[in-house]
């Protein structure tokens, strides 16, 4: 009956390596981007990274989705398997979606102590990211603590719920103009989308957890 | 004209044939309609599978049943034809209407209405019948409510990762499904071919064969649709109570068919629902389901009763 389950393992977790692989070039990305001394050509070399490293991960989750179709899984859970690798994949279209929209078009420069709170979202970002890759492979081990780990997901989605805020608060106060206020806002808006994205893959987890609960 | 041999001693066989394929089609979904309306098992593995232990569960322990209803009165080959196509015809005619229907309240009416048109009417069993088909959903319901609890730590330890939950459910409604068809075959075998075997049509181990074989190719020729319509009721419970309902519904079954009292296999899957309604908290009763019980247990073997009386009415006319 579980036919082809190894396959579905491997294709989820491959694809989900391959996410954080790309949240990790992002990450090396935005470090570049916040620099005074923005090297370009780095910067440029890195976002190509992204582009690719995304591309992959498309490809993987065109082949995760293949393999749980052709598994022979219960309906249901092949649903629900597609539901979470479509989110998993979300999360590095968010990191791609900055890179198209964000840096392409104009260099921001923050001062010194947003700089830090935003490689704080980052770092929190990462590790969020290993907490969901590790949550994913629970979710095949052990439901019980795959719910555990969602919860650490959720924990370091309001850390960086709770810097964003910060950040808002800050800006309100910086005196720039109401354009460039906007067009930072939408930065941070859309880095802290990153953790909303892997919040969102918790609650897929969550809810595939509590319909299996007597 | 002359009637040739084979016409005269198998002939009669025809109508209760006829009412086991019915019946197969009917209540195949009972068994298997959660696994085949969710697709968790193909409809040729659940078809197969009542035609095989359906079989198996009318030769081993059909007999008591046939024993019951023989207790009814005496009666010969055609008049068991007669009573077998009238129970038949009620159940297709109700069934059109869209009226609900028991093929094991059916056949006793039938027989009570050619039994008194006949004058060879024994109404002794009808007490242990009758409190067999209301023990049936309270029974089913009291079943459902215990194995809910029975099973969970069975299932937590199948269940650690999403895999074995996936293979506990698949597992379980196919076991549960087999053990179901065993029990429908055990129990209704008689509905088919008690009053023949009863008659001395057939031997009781060739009516069973045949009664077992009528009912699974019954659910394998037609039950598919009737297995989605009727299994997309019940899957709307979760898995594992959808689970629970069957496998209360197979237990309660297959001890009726023990007792020796064909029931209803979908007024056993209604008691399991309201049985695990009570454990989720969760009011599953409601008039129309009552009514729809009560319907089974009077108004079907009266229009069953009423039926094979005019038929035999008829019959003894043309005589």
């Amino acid at each position: 009956m579980i036919g082809g389950i190894s396959k579905v393992v491997k294709r989820i977790m491959d694809h989900l390596s391959l996410v954080e692989k790309t949240l990790e070039a992002f990450s090396e990305v935005l470090k570049q981007y916040l620099k005074e001394d923005l090297d370009i050509d780095e910067l440029q070399g890195l976002m190509k990274l992204v582009h690719d490293l995304e591309g992959q991960a498309d490809d993987m989750q065109e082949e995760a989705t293949e393999s749980i179709m052709h598994s022979r899984l219960l309906p249901e859970t092949k649903v629900e398997l597609m539901r979470l690798v479509d989110r998993i994949d979300g999360v590095a279209n968010k990191a791609e979606s900055i890179v198209d929209h964000v840096f392409l078009f104009a260099h921001l420069q923050f001062p010194e102590d947003m700089r830090g709170q935003i490689a704080e979202i980052m770092d929190i970002t990462l590790k969020q990211m290993a907490a969901a890759k590790e949550m994913v492979k629970l979710l095949f081990e052990d439901l019980k603590k795959a719910k555990e780990k969602a919860g650490e997901v959720d924990d370091f989605e309001s850390q960086v719920d709770g810097l964003e805020r910060a950040l808002i608060g800050e800006l309100r106060r910086w005196d720039v103009s109401l354009a460039e206020k906007y067009v930072y806002l939408n930065f941070i808006e859309k880095l802290a989308d990153i953790s909303d994205a892997l919040e969102d893959v918790a609650s897929v987890v969550e809810q595939i957890v509590a319909i299996r609960q007597i | 004209m002359k009637v040739p041999l084979w016409l005269k001693n198998y002939g009669p066989l025809s109508s209760g044939l006829y009412l086991g394929w019915a019946l197969g089609t009917n209540d195949a979904a009972n068994v298997f309609g959660t696994a085949v309306a969710t697709r968790v098992i193909p409809f040729l593995w659940a078809g197969v599978s009542i035609l095989i232990f359906a079989t198996i569960g009318a030769v081993l322990e059909g007999y008591a049943g046939f024993e019951t209803l023989g207790k009814f009165g005496a009666m010969t080959p055609w008049d068991a034809f007669f009573i077998a196509l009238s129970a038949a015809l009620t159940v297709t005619i109700m069934t059109y209407l869209g009226l609900p229907v028991s093929t094991s309240q059916a056949i006793v009416g039938a027989i009570i209405g050619a039994g008194a048109v006949n004058g060879t009417l024994n109404l002794a069993p009808l007490g242990k019948v009758v409190v067999s088909w209301i023990s049936t959903p309270i029974g089913a319901g009291i079943i459902s409510f215990f194995l809910y609890f029975l099973l969970e730590p069975i299932i937590k330890m199948f269940t650690k990762g999403l895999f074995g939950w996936d293979k506990f459910i698949f597992w379980g409604l196919l076991l549960s499904g087999i053990y179901g068809a065993y029990s429908l075959g055990a129990n209704n075998v008689a509905n088919v071919m008690g009053v023949f075997v009863h008659a001395g049509a057939i031997s009781p181990f060739w009516g069973a064969l045949l009664g077992g074989l009528s009912i699974g190719l019954g659910a394998l020729t037609y039950g598919k649709k009737v297995m989605e319509t009727v299994g997309e009721g019940i899957v709307r419970l979760s898995p594992y109570t959808a689970l629970v309902v069957v496998l209360a519904e197979a237990i309660t079954v297959h001890f009726f068919a023990i007792v020796g009292v064909p029931v209803s296999t979908s007024q056993a899957v209604v008691g399991g629902v309201i049985g695990v309604g009570f454990v989720e908290g969760v009011n599953r009763i409601d008039r129309q389901t009552v009514k729809k019980i009560i319907f089974g247990w009077v108004g079907t073997p009266t229009i069953a009763g009423i039926l094979a009386a005019i038929v035999a009415f008829l019959v003894a006319l043309a005589k």
